[in-house]
């Protein structure tokens, strides 16, 4: 009983499992504005769901519950549309780069171990750096109560953004750059998740948060915004090349993730910048301790199916 | 002409007798069902086999897959220090599915490598390219991976025997058929197996296919990709759409 068959995995999952698994991953999509991709599919092959197939019947899944999040944050005026489609457009443009970088590095030989080196390094800068910044704007904060953001001072970095062309205003999160500052990041963000086989919203949230210097909130919102057009993309690419995406399980994980978004944003809201700050910087350390603890363990068994990481 | 004739009248009983023997010594299988139909709520299931093996042998029933290649990736230590994929290796002739079960005497029948229907002896056919002295070691993790998706086993002691008509005996098993052995056309084996050889054998054919529901969703993602890949995102959409409206509309204007 509450099994269910899965026609392009080729195998049977618990519904329930199934159904938990969405929700728990559609609340930190809604928290956080990541995808969850690197929870899930590790999990879904852990129930014995192939590779490949985890991977784009997630990304079919991550639709849903992004349209579910983008949703919830657009009521709260949490997306800002403008930065979100410089971003995408960037995203797509890096992402095409980023695919055939990785065939020349194929080629090359040693490619698993430079992806492997790169994302262990990047979620350990990252995620160190978050970290500390939020636990010491958190300390700043408590000490003036009524200061909760201190402005911040004109840095080098700044002065030098405002000399670049095509300079416009950002309303939504308050911030004025070149348009093409976004569309630039977005490019290097498309180009190393398409290296690591990610989402890239795990660089995508810092990225906005540090150099594109948006509130947190917003970042969650357009973050979710960007994720959905991006997963879009590959849910058809990937069933049309590859044949990977199990509708059955998408719709499971579905129905967990969409309601998981939604509880997830009024989590979200109910937290300050720097808490959710510090919460995800958590998150990316305990993923990167995972990474790392794969590669240092022996693996029960020493030869894989293909399509994994 | 004549010497001829003398021995074709010499030979021909001494043919006779042996089909004879043939006959009374005859292995049999048949199957409950050669069907097992994959619907939405399909978890695997059992079919019964059952049959006859000659008096004095034991029975080793085995399900085996068509063979296939198989690309897998090789894990090994870089630097001394990390483990990850370090190269390709390919399966050449590899079944899919390879069950072994055997009766309480031949409870050694699958790792018998003097017997064709055990482990070694499927290691004598796959072939492992590249070809390397690691082939043995490579074999027994492909074993080890087979084993852990359920679609090879061994299971010893599982085929039940008794005496039947003429001195033969008849044998019965439960044969598992996990989720993951997917559509395809399966082959059950008898074998009537004596000390370290095959007496005889006998097959029966199993046909797995996905019914209903599974079947016309495969169809449309093979058959009709880019629609069901529309589809696909649509139905997210949809019901991202209507979790925001049903959350939007219970927890007011924010």
């Amino acid at each position: 009983m509450w099994q269910m068959y899965l026609p392009i995995a080729g195998n049977s999952v618990n519904i329930l499992v199934i159904l938990g698994l969405g929700g728990f991953v559609g609340l930190l999509s809604g928290i956080f504005g990541v995808g969850g991709g690197f929870l899930m599919t590790p999990l879904l092959i852990m129930f014995g769901i192939p590779a490949t197939v985890a991977a784009a019947s997630d990304s079919n899944q991550i639709v849903g519950a992004s349209t579910s999040g983008t949703l919830a944050h657009w009521r709260l005026g949490n997306v800002d549309v403008k930065m979100g489609v410089l971003l995408l457009v960037g995203g797509i443009l890096g992402g095409t780069v980023g695919v055939q970088i990785i065939k020349v590095l194929r080629a090359l030989g040693n490619a698993d171990f430079l992806i492997s080196i790169t994302y262990v390094l990047m979620l350990g800068g990252v995620g160190s750096y978050m970290f500390m910044e939020s636990l010491q704007a958190m300390r700043k904060a408590k000490k003036p109560a009524a200061a909760q953001t201190a402005p911040r001072k004109e840095s080098r970095y700044g002065a030098a953004l405002k000399k670049i062309p095509f300079q416009t205003r950002f309303d939504k999160s308050g911030v004025e750059m070149s348009m093409l500052i976004p569309l630039l990041l977005g490019v290097l963000v498309g180009i190393l998740a398409a290296i690591m086989g990610v989402g890239g919203g795990f660089i995508m949230v810092p990225v906005m948060v540090y150099l594109l210097r948006m509130p947190m909130h917003v970042v969650v919102g357009t973050s979710l915004f960007q994720i959905l057009f991006t997963c879009v993309n590959v849910t058809i690419m990937q069933s049309v090349s590859n044949h990977t995406v199990d509708f059955v399980l998408a719709v499971l994980l579905l129905l967990g993730s969409t309601v998981g978004a939604q509880v997830g944003t009024k989590i979200g809201k109910k937290l300050h910048g720097d808490q959710l700050k510090i919460l995800l910087a958590s998150l990316v350390l305990l993923v990167c301790v995972k990474m790392l603890a794969d590669l240092l363990m022996q693996p029960a068994i020493l030869i894989a199916m293909k399509g994994g990481h | 002409m004549q010497l001829r004739a003398l021995l074709t009248l010499l030979l021909v009983p001494v043919l006779l007798a042996f089909a004879e023997t043939r006959s009374s010594a005859e292995v049999t299988v048949g199957l409950d069902r050669s069907t097992v139909e994959i619907t939405a709520f399909y978890n695997g299931t059992t079919v019964k086999a059952s049959g006859m093996v000659p008096a004095g042998t034991e029975a080793v029933v085995v399900v085996s897959g068509k063979p296939e290649t198989l690309h897998l990736k090789r894990k090994g230590k870089v630097a001394n220090l990390l483990w990850m994929n370090v190269g390709d290796l390919s399966f050449h002739d590899a079944p899919r599915v390879y069950t072994i079960y055997t009766s309480e005497g031949a409870r050694d029948a699958a790792e018998n490598p003097e017997l064709e229907c055990s482990f070694p002896a499927l290691e004598r056919r796959v072939k492992i390219e590249p070809p390397g002295k690691d082939e043995h070691f490579f074999f027994g993790e492909f074993l080890k991976l087979k084993k852990h998706d359920k679609v090879f086993a061994s299971v010893p002691g599982a085929v039940s025997l008794e005496a039947g008509e003429d001195g033969n005996r008849s044998f019965e098993t439960t044969l598992q058929i996990p989720p993951r052995m997917g559509q395809d056309d399966y082959t059950v084996t008898a074998f009537a197996v004596d000390g370290n050889r095959v007496v005889d054998r006998a097959e029966a054919k199993l046909q797995v296919r996905q019914a209903g529901f599974p079947a016309s969703l495969s169809k449309l993602a093979f058959g009709q990709a880019l629609l069901y890949g529309v589809l696909s995102v649509l139905v997210a959409v949809a019901a991202g759409f209507i979790m925001g409206a049903i959350f939007g509309g219970k927890g007011g204007a924010h």
